[in-house]
């Protein structure tokens, strides 16, 4: 566990991405997100744009989170605060779709929108980054190769002689290996595959959450 | 009831188990958890097994979280394989009758190819012990421990989520009460007459501050005898309740009222005398064990609060200390020195909650408490004050659970008393709880969750 998005730590000059300490896996999750917006010169400029003070709630469970912006800072942090000027829902199996009232039409809405949920990379590039953040961490195989069911195109990462198989769909492994979502619930779902080992599934979920959180 | 003492040869087990009509053997250990865990097995097979071993997959003995759910997410130790076998080597020195016609007898894990089991917290506890004795020293420890007991049964207490319970006792009172309603003292009864059934030494019990909440203290003993003793009196005053249509729970905490503990005596002798005694204050060596452990407080807090819950019992001014801090006599700090009697020189570390592994939590300050004499270490300032509330500056225990995981994993001294793949094994199964929790249970403002109830009430 880590308290990362320590202040300071911004992705441009224009947007500074900060969390609060100590800060829940979901703020965790909406900082590596908006950090990765950040990258995207558009998506950057629009989340400097945002102002106020914005609550997101989970409409699946109990997570909540507060976006308190300003001039380009994003400060984020867990709960929703009672000053929050804009109250949006959000849902917790897709990261990050926002759904809101009937009659909200705030223009921040769709910024928001547009920055928690940046386009996703080709699964090649999504792969291949998650290897550079995770590939000589303790545990970790000397070797992944990622194959890509709709196309049964494979991207081999690491030399060593052997290692795991990770296979998806396209979509599904550019989703997993960026971040999103939960990389053992995608396997119990079936939506992805892996020949490995137990203690490999385990450092891999645990590679996941490296990136989910501090990607 | 009889009690071996001695390790057996087959043959003097199979004369044992005959001689009190055993007719099956309940084998036992404490997992990371500290959860007990076992198979009943029979008189065959428990002779065949006492050098082999007993197999447990290690997936279920150490790779379940209390949910019942397998912890991922961290690099596994060699020994974690695709559900290989551990296996259980008995201490036919705890052999006894837990009842007629059943013996209980206590082990430690080993690996499949013979290798004392590095997330095994009895080893843990053993090798603190030996670092002890190859520095001369003898240890001394004795264990209190804080239940609470409810009027229902816990076929009741599951129906309702564990949660509006009546605390046996009534709900008047303060602590040390002694006017307490029939059925509490009966519970507590019947647990003692147990514990002199099982030859387990205990010198007190006691009405303590929370609503049927009860303290229990346990004789002083060599470590890990005094640890089997808890083990086995935890599961004792579990069985007793079951067995009085009541239950009982070492949650930390399961309601607003005041949490629990379970506080650790500890001290040194050198030649059979208190090596901590020193006519007027701690002796040097004692200032110096002092140092070390004081030094891995924050780390070994991770250890001593295990779970989610474990920290709501940190509140200013309700018991629990809430700083990094000792001082002689005061009960407001993390470690009460007892001080200047020959016998009863000692620290008492207050800070595991009654949901903690007193295995590993013993061999953490023994550990750390032996780095410190070698290193000569000199602790804080002694503190004469009130802990709590104190002004800026104080250096304050981990609030939750990933600051304390963060502070053992920066300490160097827990990592070469437990070793690092007990490190990293714990700091992930803490980091799984973590998640868990957000995911499932509350947020860092919820009140007490009926996630954490259903969770900790019977296993913490």
């Amino acid at each position: 566990m880590t308290t990362s998005d320590a202040a300071g730590a911004g992705t441009a000059e224009s947007l500074l991405v900060t969390a609060e300490d100590d800060p829940t896996p979901l703020v965790l999750s909406l900082s590596r997100t908006v950090r990765a917006a950040g990258r995207r010169p558009e998506l950057r400029a629009a989340a400097a744009t945002l102002t106020g003070v914005i609550g997101v709630r989970s409409s699946a469970d109990h997570q909540s989170a507060t976006f308190r912006s300003s001039g380009g800072r994003i400060h984020i942090v867990h709960g929703v605060s009672a000053d929050a000027d804009l109250v949006i829902g959000w849902d917790a199996a897709t990261e990050f779709e926002l759904r809101t009232l009937p009659g909200q039409d705030d223009e921040r809405i769709a910024v928001l929108t547009a920055v928690l949920n940046p386009p996703l990379p080709p699964w090649q590039d999504a792969a291949t980054r998650f290897w550079r953040q995770t590939g000589s961490d303790p545990g970790m195989p000397g070797k992944l190769v990622v194959r890509c069911t709709d196309t049964g195109e494979e991207l081999a990462l690491g030399d060593a002689p052997a290692g795991v198989i990770l296979a998806g769909g396209a979509n599904q492994l550019a989703r997993t290996l960026s971040g999103l979502g939960n990389l053992f619930d995608d396997l119990y779902a079936g939506a992805l595959s892996l020949a490995g080992t137990l203690p490999q599934l385990s450092v891999l979920c645990g590679a996941h959450w490296k990136v989910k959180f501090h990607g | 009831m009889d009690e071996v003492r001695t390790q057996l040869s087959r043959s003097e087990a199979e004369q044992w188990l005959a001689e009190h009509a055993i007719t099956s053997v309940r084998v036992e250990g404490t997992n990371l958890d500290g959860t007990l865990i076992g198979k009943n097995v029979s008189v065959a097979k428990f002779l065949s097994g006492l050098e082999s071993g007993f197999a447990f997959a290690d997936i279920a003995a150490f790779g379940l979280d209390l949910g019942n759910v397998a912890y991922f997410g961290f690099a596994m130790p060699p020994w974690r394989t695709n559900m290989g076998d551990i296996f259980l080597r008995v201490d036919t020195t705890t052999l006894c009758v837990w009842e007629p016609g059943r013996a209980s007898v206590i082990g430690d894990f080993w690996t499949a190819d013979g290798k004392p089991l590095s997330a095994c917290p009895r080893h843990a506890l053993r090798r603190a012990m030996t670092g002890a004795g190859e520095q001369g020293y003898g240890i001394k420890v004795a264990v209190e421990m804080e239940a609470t007991v409810f009027e229902e049964s816990l076929q009741q207490a599951r129906l309702r989520g564990y949660r509006d319970l009546t605390p046996l006792g009534g709900a008047a009172g303060a602590c040390y009460v002694l006017a307490k309603s029939g059925d509490w003292d009966a519970y507590m009864r019947a647990v003692v007459a147990r514990l002199d059934e099982l030859a387990i030494p205990w010198e007190a019990w006691n009405d303590e501050a929370a609503s049927g909440q009860v303290e229990l203290n346990l004789a002083i003993g060599d470590p890990l005898t005094v640890a089997d003793r808890w083990v086995r009196a935890r599961q004792v005053m579990r069985e007793v309740a079951d067995r009085l249509g009541h239950s009982v729970t070492f949650m930390a905490k399961w309601c607003d009222e005041f949490g629990q503990a379970s506080h650790l005596n500890l001290s040194l002798e050198r030649d059979g005398a208190n090596a901590f005694y020193a006519p007027d204050g701690p002796s040097e060596l004692m200032t110096h064990f002092l140092g070390g452990v004081m030094a891995s407080m924050p780390g070994t807090t991770s250890l001593a609060m295990p779970w989610i819950t474990s920290y709501r019992r940190l509140v200013d001014l309700e018991g629990p200390p809430t700083t990094v801090s000792w001082g002689v006599g005061n009960k407001t700090t993390a470690i009460r020195a007892v001080v200047g009697h020959p016998a009863y020189s000692r620290i008492e570390y207050r800070v595991p909650g009654s949901d903690s592994n007193v295995y590993l939590v013993l061999a953490a300050v023994i550990g750390t408490g032996l780095a410190g004499v070698d290193q000569r270490r000199e602790p804080p300032p002694p503190s004469d004050l009130m802990a709590w509330r104190l002004p800026a500056g104080a250096e304050r225990l981990p609030r939750t659970m990933t600051t304390a995981a963060e502070a053992l994993a920066g300490d160097k001294a827990l990592s070469a008393a437990l070793g690092q793949e007990l490190i990293d094994y714990w700091i992930g199964t803490r980091r799984w709880e973590w998640l868990t929790y957000h995911r499932h249970g509350g947020g860092p403002d919820s009140d007490l969750t009926g996630w954490e109830a259903r969770r900790y009430f019977e296993l913490a």
